[in-house]
């Protein structure tokens, strides 16, 4: 029946379905051999055995290299995995529902109403409070993500859920509250001035192990939710109407992955500031390997997102070791030529 | 309808031709005062020629964290002539803000003005208040402020004084400002006040040969929650405020190399800092009012509840192993010792923190005191310097 060379659809899928798992193997590998590498690498200059045996065995360890290894550079390689992949995941959502490939969980304004909330305890909450600005600020920049989110749903509720009104929206509210961190840094005293800059631009230092439950429940917690919805969201990228004719109910869809996806970011900007471009790019990366499946390109998305944010921490470490250098920053410098050089050499669009 | 025009046109050059005498008159009068009894060309610490009116009885100071030198030289007169500032005062020190108010209730309706090294200041709201004198410090000269040059161009004069060595800026700026504040024998008096002090300090560190000991400065803002600024050296390579401090000091900063920048001002990371282990750590403190979790320090602050947050950056991640811990050799010092004319008290103690034997003398807060009764319009109060086990 068939012509030989060309195998059966059913071999064909599963050939396919083979490569797309082993990509999503080596980047998984490259995540891991990062973070190896991030916890190797420091300015303390510790060799490769000692940070082996600390790591294996640290309770013979001495106190300041476990202390280095398991309290310091540990969380904060582990914390950059985790924010790499929220965003990753968040972002390659927020592009299936809005149909749009410059959609990022920061473009609906998300990622700057967490700057406003942070900005606002910094300058007026603080002095006020008995609670530490250590607490309060990421509480202010998650209670503010939430309120922007919640305004978007609000507003995409209103007129039917549509990506248009969504998008729109969210632009608005995003300039809406880039407008009120611009005012609270014009008020701000310069060291509150200095402390607003460096959240926005983000870092991973403070990582504790705590932050990093949280982070990683809600991370996980996210993308099984968004498993469930794995085909659904598969159907949307197809058309609207096309979806819509599977019987899935596409405002429901949109509005509910919406919410899911701002949880994600608040939780993972909450702590470390706006880490921008991560959400953008890790997507398109995915997509340009695996193509639109959910099933390979949500996870695809958190890998690449995930190796995105290690390899800016090595780079930015490396380049600047004794002092702590905004990882925002080396995000975008390292991840922006990478991106561009990929689509560039690619000759087939794959949006 | 011709003729309207023509009286229109008429009119219009009347009034330019008025304005443009006007301003040409008034910007010759003002930029090349005709010398006389009552002006003073004095060169000014970035290097200008500056010609002042004298007396000179409305002084707008523009970063008010810099008054220290200005109350010195003026004493009581402070609260009458000073009536432009900006917050930092404020905001950077609330202790020394509400003492100055306290003692001087006329600073309370002082023109607040925008900040200099943000290019917030306008021009207009400076000329509205028709100073004599505009008090600027060196650190503003980086900045490029367009309402600066429209300030000099309209003649007003501003004069530069420089903070950035801690131990020779301030006596510097005392002395232009005595000169132009007519008050040229208080400011000698503290000048040679504040010499002797840090000579104290100096004339000893010469002759100590024992191995340089290594610090850890940290600015004590965001608490102990989070690693401050730690200071280094500028974008020129040139150490100020504490960065110049340590350099004097005979000690060894252990952040030097690693800290450069604008400002020579940038936070370590924490690794980096155990693994430098410094014999001796202090944090500096202030009111920064922004921030609930910082070090307080100043005209109001509790020696025991300093000493209870310095404390807490005893607990911070791996210093229990650091051998400034073990050996309880954490301190807190007020931030404003590093560029002021109070710096002499910031040699003194980190010298007798550093070298406790050969300094056990030394009296860093006595000598403080003495300062405030004999120069400074406000009294001593609070707590300024504190250690981790001081009783």
């Amino acid at each position: 029946m068939t012509e030989p060379g060309i195998p059966r659809p059913s071999v064909a899928y599963r050939i396919l379905a083979r490569r797309r798992l082993a990509v999503i193997g080596v980047v998984g590998g490259l995540v891991a051999a990062s973070l190896l590498a991030d916890v190797l690498t420091g300015p303390a200059g510790l060799s490769l055995s000692e940070v082996l045996s600390v790591l294996l065995d640290p309770e013979s360890a001495s106190g300041s290299y476990r202390t280095i290894v398991w309290t310091l550079r540990l969380p904060t390689a582990l914390m950059a995995v985790l924010v790499g992949a929220s965003l990753g995941v968040a972002g390659a959502e927020m592009q299936t529902i809005l149909d749009n490939p410059l959609a990022s969980p920061f473009t609906l304004g998300v990622s700057a109403a967490a700057s406003f909330g942070a900005a606002l305890v910094m300058v007026f909450g603080a002095s006020a409070s008995a609670v530490s600005t250590a607490l309060l600020v990421p509480l202010g920049a998650f209670t503010w993500a939430m309120l922007c989110s919640l305004a978007i749903y609000g507003i995409g509720r209103i007129r039917g859920g549509s990506r248009e009104t969504i998008i729109v929206g969210g632009v608005a509210l995003h300039f809406i509250f880039s407008s009120g961190v611009a005012f609270l840094q014009y008020i701000a005293s310069e060291d509150t001035l200095q402390a607003i800059v460096f959240w926005i631009f983000g870092t991973l230092q403070g990582a504790t192990w705590r932050k990093l439950a949280v982070i990683g429940g809600v991370l996980v917690a996210a993308m099984m939710l968004l498993t469930v919805r794995t085909w659904q969201l598969t159907a949307l990228r197809f058309g609207e109407n096309h979806a819509r004719s599977l019987g899935i109910d596409v405002q429901r869809l949109r509005l509910q992955t919406l919410v899911l996806v701002s949880i994600l970011t608040g939780t993972a900007v909450c702590f470390t500031g706006a880490i921008g471009f991560i959400g953008l790019v890790a997507p398109h990366l995915a997509r340009m390997s695996v193509g639109e499946d959910q099933r390979f390109f949500m996870p695809l998305s958190a890998l690449y997102g995930a190796l995105l944010v290690s390899a800016a921490a090595i780079v930015s470490k490396s380049l600047v070791p004794g002092t702590i250098f905004p990882i925002g920053i080396a995000t975008a410098a390292l991840g922006a030529p990478f991106f561009a050089s990929l689509a560039l050499v690619r000759r087939r669009t794959y949006w | 309808m011709v003729r309207k025009t023509i009286v229109l046109v008429l009119l219009v050059a009347c009034v330019a031709g008025v304005s443009v005498w006007r301003l040409g008159s008034s910007s010759s009068s003002r930029s090349n005062p005709a010398p006389s009894a009552r002006t003073v060309r004095v060169t000014d610490l970035a290097g200008r020629d500056v010609t002042i009116r004298k007396p000179v009885e409305r002084i707008v100071l523009m970063r008010s964290l810099n008054i220290y030198e200005l109350a010195a030289v003026l004493g009581d007169e402070l609260g009458g002539k000073l009536i432009g500032w900006d917050s930092s005062l404020k905001t950077g020190d609330l202790d020394a803000h509400r003492k100055f108010v306290e003692r001087f209730p006329q600073l309370k309706d002082a023109t607040i003005l925008g900040d200099v090294l943000r290019d917030t200041v306008s021009a207009e709201a400076v000329l509205a208040l028709n100073p004599d004198l505009v008090i600027m410090s060196t650190s503003m000269l980086e900045r490029k402020s367009r309402s600066l040059e429209q300030l000099e161009q309209a003649g007003v004069p501003l004069l530069y004084l420089d903070f950035s060595d801690p131990f020779k800026g301030p006596q510097r700026s005392l002395l232009l400002l005595g000169q132009v504040l007519d008050k040229e024998t208080q400011a000698q008096a503290i000048v040679h006040w504040i010499d002797r002090e840090l000579d104290k300090v100096f004339s000893r560190l010469e002759k100590i040969e024992s191995k340089v000991p290594t610090l850890y400065l940290e600015a004590g803002t965001q608490g102990a929650g989070r690693y401050g600024n730690t200071f280094g050296r500028d974008g020129q390579g040139k150490a100020v405020n504490w960065g110049s401090v340590m350099d004097q000091v005979r000690c060894r900063n252990v952040a030097a190399d690693a800290v450069s920048g604008l400002y020579g001002m940038a936070v370590i990371r924490p690794e980096f800092l155990l693994k430098a282990d410094p014999q001796v750590i202090v944090v500096t403190g202030a009111h920064w009012t922004a921030f609930p979790d910082s070090l307080h320090l100043g005209y109001d602050a509790e020696a025991a509840k300093a000493r209870g947050l310095l404390r807490e950056f005893a607990t911070r991640p791996g210093w229990a192993d650091l051998q400034a811990v073990k050996n309880r050799r954490v301190y807190g010092i007020h931030t404003r010792f590093g560029s002021h004319v109070t710096s002499f008290a910031a040699a003194q103690q980190l010298a007798k923190w550093l070298y406790p034997t050969d300094f056990q003398d030394l009296e860093p807060e006595a000598a403080l005191r003495r300062f405030h009764d004999k120069f400074m319009p406000i009294g001593f109060s609070g707590t300024w310097m504190v250690g981790i086990d001081d009783d």
